[in-house]
């Protein structure tokens, strides 16, 4: 269906207007972080008890490069995804998780650029990706721990 | 039309229309009504898929066998007759159409069910079903099955009279090929998978060998007890024994294309060696998209059984094809049959 694409900025994104909820993707993905509506959104909100008028996440519909990525109650029968918060970043914000991490743990940059702040950690820092056996050359990486945090 | 025959498009008739109500509730709910999840995102519905596909290519690649039809097809008499051919040689017939349509035909179906079989084993995620042995193995079940589908339906119609023994024989024999090949295959590959198999893998077989160990027990067995039995003779002169054999060997393909789904799934791909212990993989919980108050949204493993919508769904899709196979024999006139 071409819903999920790489967007120019190397983020993979679902097009919620193209996905026809088949979930090959799902089953094709070896991290499992796809996730299928399985019902309407709204519905487990009644049931999840929280208070009236009470919304998690951000409230607006986003549409990155023009295409509907993100929603705040996705309709049911579509994936969904880390969208490495295309609604922030295009505003030049940091995602919603690099902001709020306690640890300051989490860092976002352009891996294009050799002399970014990310690119540097990995080079420094031994950096590795999840499932490189897979060949799905992901962009996320972790840092080992350093010396005096073991 | 007999009683017998009413009833039964009665019951066929009936059981799809629950299924066709079943099914408009489940578009309404979503598939929340299935019993998947995220990390088993399919579940009976594909399996009925393969299966489904499989039938339909393995009796589509008999249709090259011209030499079959012309021995099963009805004679067409009324209205009908403008569309039978005329053909005063059957054997030259055969021959010369045989010759140009069967690779046609071969080359398509064979096509269509290597696809099938592509969409599952191109999926690096999942290593049950990462394997090149999948395409050649899933063309071998159609061919069994596809040809068993054909069989019963020309004993349902035609009986099992000394006319058809031949083209029966022939039948019985190509069930026996395929199966023989199939099950060469199976093995090759569980063969290989085991040997080579790390951690990850002997848990996958852990799964397929433990969990589900009747079932493979019964998808092999079924298979060539069946399959024996359809070669013969004095099992293909009787009625019933034929159509209980054809319908064992059909439920063993269905088991096993069930089995597709249980060991790619119910382990989560993602895993971790806590401390680098050897033989310690862990499954890294994923959210399961399902809300239960009380019970975690994380898993890291998931016992996929398919819900009774799914089965009601999917046994109002077998009930239809058997209502169009019903009509197919009361309404075409079949002059050909046999006393049964
Ligand atoms: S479910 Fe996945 S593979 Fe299917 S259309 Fe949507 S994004 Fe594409
Ligand atoms: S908060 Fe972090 S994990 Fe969640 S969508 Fe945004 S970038 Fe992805």
């Amino acid at each position: 269906m071409g819903a999920t694409y790489h967007a120019e900025d190397g983020a993979v994104l679902i097009d919620y207007e193209l996905c026809i909820g088949c979930r090959y993707c799902m089953s094709a993905c070896p991290y499992g972080v796809r996730q299928f509506n399985w019902e309407d959104p709204a519905e487990t909100h009644k049931r999840s008890e929280y208070q009236d008028k009470y919304h998690y996440g951000y409230p607006e519909e986003h549409r990155h490069e023009g295409r509907l990525v993100y929603m705040p109650m996705q309709p049911k029968g579509i994936v969904e995804k880390c969208t490495f918060c295309s609604q922030y970043r295009d505003k030049g914000e940091l995602p919603a998780c690099v902001q709020g991490c306690p640890g300051k743990a989490r860092f976002v940059g352009d891996l294009d650029d050799p002399d970014s702040e990310v690119s540097k950690m990995i080079k420094a820092r031994h950096a590795f990706t999840l499932l490189p056996e897979k060949g799905t050359k992901p962009t996320v990486f972790y840092l080992p721990p350093k010396a005096k945090e073991v | 039309m007999s009683v017998k025959m009413k009833r039964s498009m009665w019951l066929c008739g009936g059981v799809f229309l629950v299924a066709l109500t079943a099914w408009v509730y489940q578009l309404r709910q979503g598939l929340i009504l299935p019993n998947m999840q995220n990390s088993s995102s399919w579940g009976l519905y594909i399996s009925g898929l393969a299966f489904f596909v499989g039938n339909a290519a393995g009796g589509l690649v008999l249709t090259s066998a011209i030499y079959l039809y012309i021995l099963l097809l009805p004679d067409l008499t009324g209205k009908l007759t403008r569309l039978a051919i005329k053909v005063d040689n059957p054997h030259e017939f055969s021959e010369k159409w045989a010759k140009r349509l069967a690779p046609v035909a071969m080359l398509f179906t064979i096509g269509i069910h290597v696809v099938t079989a592509w969409i599952f084993s191109t999926q690096g995620g999942r290593d049950w079903w990462f394997s090149p042995a999948m395409a050649p193995d899933f063309v071998s079940v159609a061919m069994a099955v596809g040809t068993t589908v054909v069989l019963l339906a020309e004993a349902l119609a035609y009986g099992t009279g000394e006319k058809y023994q031949d083209a029966y024989a022939i039948l019985a024999l190509i069930i026996f090929m395929a199966t023989c090949v199939h099950l060469f295959l199976m093995m090759n590959d569980l063969v290989i998978h085991a040997w080579y198999g790390n951690g990850e893998t002997h848990r996958i077989m852990e799964i397929a060998w433990g969990d589900f160990a009747w079932a493979h027990i019964f998808e092999v067995a079924s298979l060539v007890v069946a399959a024996v039995l359809l070669t013969q003779k004095a099992v293909r002169g009787s009625l019933p024994l034929p159509m209980l054999s054809c319908g064992l060997f059909i439920a063993g393909v269905f088991v096993h294309r069930f089995l597709i789904m249980p060991a790619a799934y119910n382990a989560i791909p993602l895993t971790m060696v806590p401390f680098s212990l050897p033989n310690t993989h862990r499954s890294l919980p994923i959210a399961s998209g399902r809300f239960f108050r009380g019970f975690s949204t994380f898993v890291d493993q998931y016992s996929y059984m398919p819900s009774s919508i799914e089965v009601i769904i999917l046994l109002g899709i077998v009930a239809y094809a058997l209502l169009l196979v019903l009509l197919a024999i009361d309404r075409l006139p079949i002059l050909m049959k046999e006393k049964m």
